[in-house]
């Protein structure tokens, strides 16, 4: 039985994105800030709008700040660095990609959280060391080999399901961030 | 006559009628008009006000001329880092060595973006992304600069800097990005959030000098205004009519 979870874990996990749409990492804590369904289709007016809100009249006490975006939604490799929040198959590239949407945001915003106590470096785009753990580690391999980051837990989002619903990971034994 | 009379008070009865109703409309509307006249409705909103003007008053007598604490402390605090280029690096903030050519006196100063009331900077930008914040801070909005560096020629004080090369250590409360221009900011992520105090005056007292203050130049009572008054501090090239938001003591 085991054998076969992990022979079509493989061949499910060779897609960034299927049928369903695109496989977002999940992000920090219960919720977002808004809903999915509101922040799937307002995100842009958020950022466009609220932004002159805060650089031209300095309103920052929103929670739409991008600085907690990034807060929430970045992830961390195997090293416990953070993986910058732009970088491919992160948070924002993995919907973008699929949409064939370019955004520019963080050539000047920082896409990781301001350097932690726990880490000593920053994640460079596009390099990644990992660690083989024996759980993961054909995903981790098959992974490293299609995009060059160590996979986290990843969702498959359908357009009736929350982020909370789906629970691929509880079955694999994978740790939670 | 009496239809004359008859017509007269009619005449009377409007005027009379149209003065109540008159005095009614303006006793009604008295209300509606003063909570816009006491402004209290800006400062509700949040964000920056018209009622504070930040501004700097730096004492260069006490400024001492080997000492680039400032500058150190302006770089360190935005995440600005040498890029190999030294000739064009960002600086939001150098130090300027003076010497009077009459009486070979020397004067030490940081010179910044000078957040002028009339600035140069946002009259010239083409796009609006030069702009003076309603509290005086003048700011560059990055989302709208194209990168033309009309502000540069035009800054008086060479305060503004392009970045040249992409960027991708940037810290998440100062945004700074390959292809706009940037100057100093009075640390405004630090105001908004309540902390009076930019990079460049903490660096300066933690070295000891204590010689940029920062406060609020339409307070009469604060702190940097009595000191403009007593040192009676002047603007670097104040013959331009700037009306500059940093003044320099002992000049």
């Amino acid at each position: 039985m085991r054998p076969l979870l992990f022979v079509l874990l493989f061949l499910s996990s060779l897609a960034v994105a299927n049928d369903k749409g695109p496989i977002i990492p999940k992000g920090k804590g219960d919720a977002c800030v808004a809903d999915t369904d509101f922040m799937r289709r307002n995100h842009m007016d958020l950022i466009v709008h609220q932004r002159d809100e805060t650089v031209i009249k300095g309103i920052r006490d929103e929670p739409f700040s991008l600085v907690e975006c990034v807060d929430c939604h970045v992830q961390k490799n195997a090293n416990n660095e953070f993986i910058r929040i732009d970088a491919q198959d992160q948070f924002c590239a993995s919907c973008h990609t699929f949409v064939a949407a370019k955004i520019d945001c963080f050539s000047c915003h920082a896409a990781v959280p301001d350097a932690m106590p726990d880490t000593n470096a920053r994640e460079k785009l596009g390099s990644s060391d990992w660690l083989p753990v024996v759980p993961s580690l054909m995903l981790a391999v098959q992974n490293k080999m299609l995009t060059g980051h160590v996979g986290l837990e990843a969702e498959q989002l359908t357009d009736t399901e929350q982020l909370s619903d789906i629970n691929v990971d509880r079955e694999l034994g994978r740790s939670k961030q | 006559m009496s239809s004359h009379d008859a017509h007269n008070n009619a005449d009377l009865a409007r005027r009379h009628f149209l003065r109540k109703l008159g005095v009614l409309t303006a006793a009604a509307s008295l209300p509606a008009l003063l909570p816009t006249v006491s402004g209290a409705s800006v400062k509700a909103l949040g964000g920056a006000s018209s009622e504070q003007r930040w501004g700097l008053l730096i004492d260069t007598s006490k400024c001492a001329s080997g000492c680039d604490a400032c500058v150190r402390g302006c770089n360190e605090e935005h995440g600005i880092t040498g890029t190999g280029n030294d000739d064009t690096d960002a600086q939001w903030i150098r130090k300027i060595d003076l010497k009077d050519n009459l009486t070979s006196e020397e004067t030490s100063l940081p010179m910044l973006c000078q957040h002028c009331d009339s600035a140069p900077c946002v009259d010239v930008c083409p796009t609006g992304a030069s702009f003076k914040r309603a509290d005086g801070i003048v700011l560059v909005n990055k989302h709208t600069c194209i990168g033309c560096r009309y502000c540069m020629m035009a800054c008086p004080y060479k305060a503004r800097s392009f970045i040249h090369e992409p960027l991708t250590d940037q810290l998440s409360h100062a945004p700074r990005g390959k292809g706009t221009v940037e100057s100093c900011t009075l640390c405004v992520h630090r105001i908004d959030k309540g902390n009076l105090n930019p990079a460049c005056a903490e660096s300066c007292e933690r070295e000891g000098y204590s010689a940029i203050q920062f406060g609020d130049l339409n307070d009469p009572d604060s702190d940097i205004v009595k000191a403009i008054t007593l040192s009676n501090a002047e603007e670097v090239r104040a013959d331009l009519s700037l009306n500059t938001g940093v003044r320099y003591a002992n000049l």
